[in-house]
């Protein structure tokens, strides 16, 4: 079960209707990709570009180098179509996945270490036209538990996701203890897991 | 040796657990961490779900979408990776090296017109044509090779560039359309990667049948307004 079949509320069933019916069809596409359909490619790219820019463009920090990176993830997803693994995840988290990964050796790989990169907090994201209104519900709810976090907890959470570090160096760049920082980051963890996942969380 | 070290409680495990999901390919792995999970339901639940959550993160990132050129170039990178290197002719071989410096060089292996690749109606319209480029001469221009892919319907085409070499400061790729008059219209400066790949989507100037060429050039920086530099890879038709 994906967290977005648990969302609570009065949209919660409609929500989870749609998040199965995407799941259903992304995973219709990959069958489809998994024949050489490049339409099929295309249709899949079509529905996460955005997304997976805006992820490799915070992980690397400019437009061209995140192209780049969303190329190889495209490419990597129709060269490796077989590694996708439906009761791993679900096709989106294992795009973000490819994403992020790629976006990070990219980074790292790069006369920019992360360590020394100047990040900015994430951008206050209200009132926007958003029209991926398919995802629209998810955006908010994720963006609503971001901007709750408390900033001791949410910035090595967004340093070590987006920023590419990985805690070690998240704590040497904050200046915080590593057991600190790794105990933020639990909490950080654990408080998006009450709020996107609740009564899933709270097992001993 | 991790056998002798005492077991991790449920909170050590966690705490590990949020910053391995975090981490994603760069975290580092315990044994013992796996070892507590395959025991304990309760961890195994939080692994997941600290995993689900890395998964919606990026959902909580400003919309960012890719340009549209972004979009045509992995079509013609799938398109490329379907279709094999074709294999250079001796004979334009031969022709190309004798011919160095005369636009005669271009050596047009493709041209080869395919439409809506295999036989699956449901393909969108494929590439209509693809040009390979040879080098000019082959004193200087290493394996450089590339080809284009044409959409003559929508008039773009994508340079897909390969084993470039690198060129000293203050001189640039530029690739060029060449018109039945012998004008040649720019299509942009390319940026080779480490490894002398380079790639370009450029509009046609005017309709697909009307381009009799296409080559690079290399021009001093920023590039030219017409070719001024030795002509490194071209196609002539």
């Amino acid at each position: 079960m994906h967290l977005f079949e648990a969302q609570p509320g009065v949209s919660g069933k409609r929500d989870a209707g749609r998040a199965e019916q995407r799941a259903i069809d992304d995973a219709a596409i990959m069958a489809r990709i998994r024949k050489r359909e490049e339409a099929a490619l295309l249709e899949l790219y079509d529905r996460y570009q955005r997304l997976l820019m805006a992820l490799a463009l915070r992980i690397v920090g400019d437009r061209e180098t995140a192209e780049e990176v969303l190329q190889d993830v495209f490419v990597r997803a129709w060269e490796q179509s077989e590694t996708f693994d439906e009761k791993r995840g679900n096709v989106s988290a294992w795009l973000f996945g490819i994403t992020r990964n790629r976006a990070i050796d990219v980074l790292r790989s790069s006369q920019h270490r992360a360590r020394n990169r100047e990040r900015e907090d994430l951008p206050e994201h209200r009132g926007d036209t958003d029209d991926l209104a398919e995802f629209a519900t998810t955006r908010v709810m994720v963006r609503q538990a971001l901007e709750n976090l408390p900033p001791e907890r949410r910035r090595p959470l967004e340093l070590v996701y987006f920023g590419g570090l990985t805690h070690r160096e998240a704590a040497e760049a904050l200046g915080t203890p590593l057991g600190t920082t790794k105990g933020r980051i639990r909490a950080a963890m654990d408080q998006l897991r009450h709020i996107l996942a609740p009564g899933r969380g709270d097992a001993p | 040796m991790t056998t002798s070290r005492p077991p991790l409680t449920c909170d050590e495990v966690r705490d590990i657990l949020a910053v391995q999901a975090l981490e994603g390919h760069l975290a580092e792995r315990d044994e013992r961490v796996e070892a507590h999970c395959r025991e304990c339901e309760g961890c195994k639940a939080a692994r997941s779900d600290y995993e689900d959550i890395t998964g919606l993160l990026a959902f909580g990132l400003p919309d960012a979408p890719a340009s549209p050129a972004a979009r045509e170039r992995l079509r013609a990178r799938i398109a490329a990776s379907r279709a094999k290197r074709p294999r250079r002719l001796p004979w334009a071989a031969a022709v190309a090296a004798a011919c160095a410096l005369s636009l005669a060089l271009g050596v047009v292996i493709g041209a080869v017109f395919w439409r809506g690749g295999d036989d699956d109606p449901r393909l969108e319209p494929a590439p209509s044509a693809r040009v390979v480029l040879e080098r000019a001469s082959d004193d200087s221009n290493g394996n450089a090779w590339a080809e284009v892919l044409v959409n003559s319907q929508s008039r773009v085409a994508t340079l897909l560039a390969y084993d470039l070499p690198a060129l000293p400061p203050g001189s640039v790729y530029q690739f060029w359309f060449v018109l039945p008059g012998g004008e040649r219209v720019s299509a942009g400066v390319l940026t080779p990667d480490e490894q002398g790949r380079a790639q370009q989507v450029a509009t046609l100037p005017t309709d697909w049948p009307e381009i009799s060429g296409m080559c690079i050039t290399r021009e001093p920086a920023p590039g030219s307004q017409e070719p001024q530099g030795p002509y490194v890879l071209v196609a002539w038709w």
